[in-house]
C-alpha cells in the first residue's frame, strides 16, 4: 500500500512545487516582491512497536526576503528602501508592510499604492500630500515646494512577518507594536526589483515536471503488478 | 495544478494589458501634450473564506497563497513635457502646472493643455470646436496678436493701436487622479473634484508659452525596454501553463 501513497505524494509534491513556480514567475516584473520557495522535510510517522512507518516528505512553503537591488525608474512618487526597514500601508483596519512602491495620489490627496492601500506617517497617521511632484528626503521628509508637509515611516519586521506573507495584515494592535528602523534610508525614483531569477524558476518548472512524470509511473508501475496479482492468484482453480 | 494555471492565466492577462498600455504610449510618442501612462504591477494575495475547523487552518499552512500579478496603469498627467517652438503665433503651450478652462459639450467644464487656437466665427479666441472659459472678442480688423506669459491677450487695430483684448486665466486641480482623459489634450474632472483659478505665472501655476508646443512626455527608450520585458514575462507564464497542463494530463491519465 505505501508504494501508492508514496506515488501520489510525488504527484502532489510537484504541484505544490508548480504553484510557488507559477506565483514567482507572475511577479517577476512585480517591484518589492520577494520570491517564495517550497522544500520538503521527512516526516517520522512511529508505528505502535518503534518502527518507522512512514518516510513520506512534507511540504512547506516559506518568502525569500533577501534584498535586491533597486533601479531608477524616475517617477517622483515612486520608492525604495536602502538598508533595513519597510514602509507601512493600511488597508482600513488592517496594515501591511512593503519594502517598494509606485504609489500615486488619490482624491483626497493621500498617498496610496495601486491598491489603494494608504502610505503611514512615522508616529502614525495617513500621509498625506497636496502636490503630484513632492521631494522626499532620505531620512522620511516629505517637501511640497520646500516646506516639510510629513515624513514617511519606515519599520523594522521581525522574522516572523517577514518569513509569511499574511493574506489578511496585520491588525491595529500589531502595527502599533512595530518598532521603527532607524538602519535604513528612503530612495525616491527607484524601487526595488522583485527577486526573482527566471533561470531558477524554469529549473523549478522542469523538476516539477519530471517530478510528476515519475510518480505517475510508479502508479502505472503499481496499477500493472496488482493487475497481475490479481488475475494470477485470482484465477479459479490455480 | 489548478492554482498555477489560475495563477498564470491571471498574470498572462496582466501583461497583456501592459502591453497595451505601452503600445499606446509608442504611438503617442510624437503627439503634442500626450501624457503617458506608467505601467504598475502589484502582487495579489488570493484570500479564501476563513478556515472552518482547526485541522482546516493548520493545513493551510504559514503563507498566504499569491494569487499571481496585479496591473494598473498610472497616468503621468503633471509630468511635464519639452517646449518646442512652433513659430505659429496661435499655439499655446503651458510651462508648468494648470489647464486652460474650455467649454465641453454640454456647457461642463474642461480642461485643456494647449494647442492651436482660432478665431471662430463669433469672434472669439478658441480652440477649435469649443470655446475658452474666459472669453477674449477679437475685433475683426486686429492684428499682431500676443499673448504674453501671464495671459494677456493684446492686438494691433487697424490705426495702429496696441489695445488690450483680455487675460487667458488658468485652473489647477488638487491632484492627477481628479481627472479623466475625454479627448487627447482635454481632461474633464470628476465629480466633487475642486478646480482652484490661477494666474498663469503666479502661486505656483505655469506660464502661457506663445508660438510653442508642450511635446508628449513619452520616454521612449524606457517604453521600448519595458516592451521586452512584457515579452519575457509573457513568455515564462505561458511556459508555466504548458507545464501545469502536462502535470495535470499525466494526472488524468493515471487510469487508462
Amino acid at each position: 500500500m505505501q508504494l501508492i501513497e508514496a506515488a501520489t505524494s510525488a504527484i502532489v509534491e510537484a504541484e505544490r512545487r508548480l504553484s510557488a513556480n507559477s506565483a514567482n514567475i507572475a511577479n517577476v516584473n512585480t517591484p518589492g516582491y520577494k520570491r517564495e520557495i517550497s522544500y520538503s522535510e521527512i516526516v517520522d510517522v512511529v508505528s505502535g512497536a518503534g518502527f518507522r512507518k512512514s518516510t513520506l516528505p512534507e511540504i512547506h512553503t516559506v518568502v525569500v526576503g533577501d534584498s535586491s537591488t533597486l533601479i531608477e525608474t524616475g517617477g517622483r512618487l515612486d520608492l525604495a528602501v536602502r538598508g533595513q526597514g519597510h514602509f507601512l500601508l493600511r488597508a482600513g483596519e488592517q496594515f501591511f508592510l512593503v519594502r517598494s512602491g509606485q504609489f500615486t495620489r488619490d482624491e483626497s490627496g493621500a498617498l496610496v499604492d495601486s491598491q489603494g492601500r494608504i502610505v503611514q506617517q512615522a508616529g502614525g497617521g495617513d500621509l498625506v500630500v497636496d502636490t503630484d511632484l513632492p521631494e522626499i528626503l532620505p531620512d522620511g521628509t516629505v517637501l511640497s515646494d520646500s516646506v516639510p508637509v510629513g515624513s514617511i515611516g519606515l519599520y523594522l519586521a521581525d522574522d516572523a512577518m517577514g518569513r509569511n506573507r499574511s493574506s489578511s495584515g496585520l491588525s491595529v494592535e500589531r502595527a502599533s507594536a512595530l518598532v521603527a528602523s532607524d538602519a535604513g534610508t528612503i530612495a525616491q525614483g527607484m524601487v526595488e526589483r522583485s527577486n526573482v531569477t527566471l533561470s531558477d524558476e524554469m529549473i523549478g518548472l522542469m523538476r516539477a515536471r519530471r517530478m510528476a512524470e515519475a510518480g505517475a509511473q510508479l502508479v502505472r508501475a503499481y496499477d500493472q503488478l496488482m493487475g497481475q496479482a490479481v488475475s494470477t492468484f485470482g484465477r479459479p482453480g490455480s | 495544478m489548478n492554482q498555477a494555471l489560475e495563477v498564470a492565466a491571471v498574470s498572462l492577462r496582466a501583461q497583456q494589458r501592459a502591453l497595451e498600455t505601452v503600445a499606446n504610449n509608442i504611438a503617442n510618442v510624437n503627439t503634442p501634450a500626450f501624457k503617458r501612462s506608467d505601467v504598475v504591477f502589484a502582487e495579489v494575495i488570493a484570500t479564501g473564506p476563513a478556515p472552518l475547523t482547526r485541522t482546516e487552518e493548520l493545513a493551510r499552512g504559514s503563507v498566504a497563497q499569491s494569487g499571481g500579478v496585479h496591473f494598473a496603469a498610472r497616468d503621468m498627467i503633471s509630468l511635464q513635457g519639452e517646449m518646442r517652438p512652433t513659430g505659429q503665433a496661435l499655439d499655446i503651450a503651458i510651462d508648468g502646472a494648470g489647464f486652460i478652462e474650455i467649454a465641453g459639450p454640454d456647457g461642463e467644464s474642461w480642461l485643456w493643455r494647449g494647442g492651436r487656437l482660432s478665431v471662430s466665427s463669433a469672434g472669439y479666441l478658441a480652440p477649435d470646436g469649443s470655446v475658452l472659459r474666459s472669453l477674449i472678442a477679437v475685433p475683426d480688423d486686429a492684428s499682431e496678436l500676443t499673448i504674453s506669459r501671464d495671459g494677456m491677450v493684446a492686438a494691433r487695430t487697424a490705426d495702429g493701436e496696441q489695445i488690450e483684448l483680455g487675460q487667458v486665466m488658468l485652473v489647477r486641480v488638487d491632484s492627477d487622479a481628479n481627472l479623466e482623459r475625454v479627448r487627447p489634450g482635454m481632461y474633464r474632472p470628476i465629480d466633487g473634484a475642486r478646480i482652484t483659478d490661477a494666474v498663469a505665472g503666479e502661486d505656483g501655476a505655469g506660464t502661457i508659452e506663445q508660438g510653442m508646443v508642450e511635446e508628449s512626455n513619452v520616454d521612449f527608450s524606457a517604453s521600448m525596454v519595458q516592451l521586452l520585458m512584457i515579452q519575457r514575462a509573457y513568455a515564462a507564464n505561458a511556459q508555466v501553463v504548458q507545464v501545469a497542463d502536462e502535470i495535470s494530463s499525466l494526472s488524468n491519465n493515471l487510469q487508462r
